[in-house]
């Protein structure tokens, strides 16, 4: 598997979720019963230590899905998504 | 050992791997706080893990008033941000509520607490642990908070302050206070406590491993035995000692030696006999991991001195004492002292043998000032036990309030060392009758023939306290390793003893303390 942003990211979830993730799932703090306030903190934590960023703290409540925390990480990185 | 948990820069990801565990959980802890746990929960177990703890967590609402709404558990946490309270009397308020949550339960209470104040109340109480956490992370320093995230977090606790918390609490401080400490390290030499071969790089020639000598001095000055188990030649390892000054550890530091060519396991097995203590209460430390798994069937904990082995050992469970007591401090000179004692008794007869050693024994009863003493023997002992009672700090507390009960002990000196407490019975009256709930002797002070002289006698002093008849029942139970106290009391008593029951004793009239010096406080 290519080390990518959105591979990693799904790594990430797969173990805070303890499930496996389909690539193009559809993953959201709506439809996932773990993703609560402490799983949503405890994810932003896992993410910036995993990739050594920092999010803006006002962003921080608007990462509410997958696609989103992908998207927020690449855009930090300031890269095409390659680690 | 699993590295992830030891290492310098802890990683949330790993540690959220260790710590998934499907199966039951087989301890629960009840957290009372008024700011979030849950982030030092959720990688706690990771930590707990290496202690064969799976934890789950009984959460109160966030609560300054510390209402309890007590929840049975086995360990209980109260988790405060003391900035949030106005009152100028705090310490009093605190001690109000901890002294109610103790009248709930005996089980251990650990206080961990954020802010400004610093306040200490470990002296108040049993079983109980004060943590300042910003005197435990201040190699944090600015990292310690994180107020952006507290919002979200719902704690001025930045993330890594609660993975440094979840490792503290899970490998040092939980397991500290819930089973006995580890009692003595072993180490190999060669490549362990310096860098080269003695034998083959020459004394001048190798380089002392400070920082592991400078740990082991330290655990060593809180009471931890020391020895060495090394494949070399005795007289070349003395010769070391001798030469190399700049040694940090010296010869006289270390308890026991196993300096031959022997199987390591053999070694070992000795060393414990020589300690008299058990397998699984001593840590072996070795740069060769075939060494390490040749003594895996002793039951004695292996570490392999790699690079990382001075951070393994800070936190290494069950190292962390919580309570220095003076008989930690004088162990170290008992044992060496109980060599000689032994030479002496194959020369000497039991009263030459007692006066020439001068035993003093001092009979206490209800003494509150031994109390964590009395706690921790009984916690540890496993070889002279009667009952397995295993009271802790507050019920020996409870016991010695108790009308009709009472808990006597004897402290040995003699004029090779002073051994400090080493037996404590707990007895209770049933209408005339004396009946012994528990005995334990520390082995240390086994092998002086002086079982039964001294022991007899606590029954008298209990008797004389409970003023009861000359006659006792004793509570016993057979356990894996405490055949020393059963066969005891069979010659005692004159009887089989079956797995478990009550064995009657007619106290003696007279017990002969020839050549012994007694005292009854």
């Amino acid at each position: 598997m290519p080390n990518t942003v959105r591979n990693k990211v799904i790594e990430i979830f797969e173990t805070m979720l303890d499930k496996k993730i389909n690539s193009n799932e559809n993953i959201t703090k709506d439809n996932e019963e773990k993703w609560d306030s402490f799983f949503h903190i405890t994810l932003i934590l896992t993410l910036e230590e995993e990739f050594n960023v920092s999010f803006n703290s006002n962003d921080i409540p608007n990462l509410t899905s997958l696609e989103k925390i992908i998207t927020a990480v690449k855009e930090l990185k300031n890269d095409n998504g390659i680690i | 050992m699993i590295t992830a948990l030891f290492k310098q820069k802890l990683k949330r990801l790993e540690l959220i791997k260790l710590a998934i565990n499907k199966d039951k959980p087989n301890f629960r802890i009840s957290i009372y706080r008024n700011h979030s746990f849950e982030m030092v929960a959720n990688v706690l177990n990771a930590f707990l893990s290496v202690s064969n703890i799976n934890a789950e967590f009984i959460y109160s609402n966030y609560d300054d008033s510390l209402n309890f709404n007590y929840k049975d558990a086995d360990l209980h946490i109260i988790w405060l941000d003391i900035d949030r309270y106005k009152t100028d009397n705090l310490v009093k308020f605190l001690e109000e509520r901890i002294l109610l949550l103790r009248s709930y339960s005996t089980k251990p209470i650990i206080f961990a607490y954020i802010g400004k104040l610093k306040i200490n109340l470990s002296s108040c109480f049993t079983d109980f642990i004060c943590i300042p956490i910003s005197d435990e992370l201040s190699f944090l320093g600015e990292k310690l908070y994180d107020y952006k995230k507290e919002q979200y977090s719902g704690t001025h606790l930045s993330g890594i302050a609660c993975l440094e918390l979840a490792r503290l609490l899970g490998l040092r401080y939980i397991p500290s206070i819930l089973y006995p400490g580890i009692k003595a390290i072993v180490v190999d030499l060669d490549n362990t406590l310096y860098s080269g071969i003695l034998g083959e790089d020459g004394i001048e020639n190798i380089t002392p491993n400070n920082m592991l000598q400078q740990q082991l001095k330290d655990l060593k000055n809180k009471g931890m035995l020391l020895a060495i188990s090394s494949k070399n030649e005795i007289e070349d390892v003395k010769k070391m000692f001798e030469y190399r000054k700049d040694f940090i550890l010296c010869w006289s530091d270390f308890a026991a030696f196993e300096i031959n060519w022997n199987p390591k396991s053999d070694c070992l097995l000795k060393i414990a006999t020589r300690l008299n203590i058990a397998t699984d209460s001593m840590l072996f430390i070795d740069d060769n991991p075939a060494e390490i798994e040749n003594v895996s069937s002793t039951g004695v904990n292996a570490l392999i001195a790699d690079e990382n082995i001075c951070n393994v050992l800070k936190y290494y469970p069950r190292l962390t004492k919580l309570n220095i007591l003076n008989e930690d401090s004088i162990r170290s000179n008992d044992i060496q002292a109980n060599i000689k004692r032994a030479e002496m008794a194959k020369k000497l007869s039991p009263y030459e043998y007692f006066k020439k050693l001068g035993i003093k024994l001092t009979y206490s009863v209800n003494d509150k000032t031994q109390i964590q003493r009395i706690a921790e023997l009984l916690g540890k002992t496993n070889q002279f036990i009667l009952s397995y009672a295993r009271y802790n700090e507050t019920e020996v507390e409870k016991f010695m309030s108790e009308k009709g009960k009472c808990i006597v002990t004897i402290k040995m000196s003699d004029k090779l060392s002073d051994s400090g407490i080493i037996a404590i019975a707990a007895f209770h009256r049933v209408n005339n009758m004396l009946e012994c709930d528990e005995l334990v002797v520390s082995c240390r002070a086994l092998g002086r023939n002086l079982e039964n002289i001294m022991l007899p006698y606590l029954f008298v002093v209990a008797q004389k306290k409970l003023k009861t008849l000359p006659s006792i029942r004793i509570v016993y139970k057979k356990g894996k390793r405490n055949f020393p106290s059963i066969d005891w009391l069979c010659k005692l008593t004159n009887n089989v003893l079956k797995d478990s029951g009550l064995i009657e004793y007619k106290i003696p009239k007279n017990i002969l303390f020839e050549g012994i010096k007694v005292c009854i406080k």
